[in-house]
């Protein structure tokens, strides 16, 4: 059964942006939508990027943040013990699936410096307008040698094509959206004072051509529609 | 509850508890002394939105 044509699921996961100045509300009047894609429409494709995400987990200490939860989906199947979003409604469903959640931004952490040892940001990056700030957030929670796990639909695949043409549709949630080169998204990681260490890649089928879940192939592929990017503090940094 | 702080100061949280179940806080409040700004708990979720 091929994927559906026209996703109900934006372009990141309809999750909160954590920017003041974005709101949340069209994630919060969309969720009942943005939740059953995972059951239904997005099946394979959930499990394509749950795969890719999984093959990344054992490099990574413990305890995990996901930040931008939306409805908990990928927290509870990855085992993410805590994750905040802004999307009042989002959060309330996430707060039913096994992970402690709070409303919060990512660009104020309300954490302790050095009390996490991962955080992951998966495809809620394409919906910051100053993702800098957040990465400093990150930075500052993280533990000495934790990790950065950023999930993301690279610009220029078939999939962000696809939700480039439903932005200029003026699609709610994916006017919002914007979307990043592989170069853009490195530059940006350096910046903010981390260093990539593994690139997993998947989603090489495009939309409405998903009939199987991929597995994930190492490095940043050309044209996946879905890429893990771990990366860790600069040597010497805290 | 340990590893929360003030999302804009970064400052220590004094908890509030009006009602709790065996598993967790169901109402109540963190309330931050240096920013004189109190974030609420409702239905177990802790809001903790930096104030507009």
């Amino acid at each position: 059964m091929p994927y559906d044509k026209e996703p109900p699921r934006p372009a990141g996961h309809g999750k909160g942006t954590g920017v003041p100045g974005i709101p949340a509300s069209p994630f919060n009047e969309y969720v009942a939508d943005y939740d059953a894609w995972y059951d239904e429409a997005g099946r394979l494709v959930f499990e394509t990027e749950l795969r890719s995400l999984q093959q990344v987990l054992p490099s990574l200490s413990r305890p995990w943040l996901e930040v931008g939860v939306g409805t908990g989906r990928f927290a509870q199947a990855l085992g993410i013990g805590t994750g905040v979003d802004t999307a009042v409604k989002m959060i309330e469903i996430a707060s039913q699936r096994d992970t402690a959640v709070l409303l919060a931004s990512g660009e104020q952490l309300p954490f302790c410096d050095w009390c996490f040892g991962a955080v992951f940001l998966i495809t809620t990056m394409c919906f910051i307008e100053q993702p800098l700030s957040v990465l400093r957030e990150v930075h500052r929670v993280l533990v000495p040698d934790g990790k950065l796990v950023l999930a993301v639909m690279p610009a220029h695949s078939t999939w962000t094509q696809f939700y480039e043409e439903e932005k200029h549709r003026g699609h709610p949630l994916y006017t919002r959206a914007i979307f990043r080169s592989p170069d853009e998204l490195i530059d940006l990681i350096e910046r903010g004072d981390f260093s990539v260490q593994n690139t997993v890649s998947t989603l090489l089928q495009g939309p409405g051509e998903v009939t199987r879940a991929e597995s994930p192939q190492t490095g940043f592929r050309i044209g996946a529609g879905f890429v893990v990017i771990v990366a860790g503090k600069h040597r010497g940094q805290t | 509850m340990d590893i929360l702080v003030c999302p804009v100061c970064k400052g220590e949280l004094e908890l509030t508890v009006e009602e709790e179940n065996e598993k967790e806080i169901v109402t109540g409040s963190l309330y931050c002394a240096k920013c004189d700004v109190r974030y609420p708990i409702e239905e177990t979720i802790p809001n903790l939105l930096p104030p507009e």
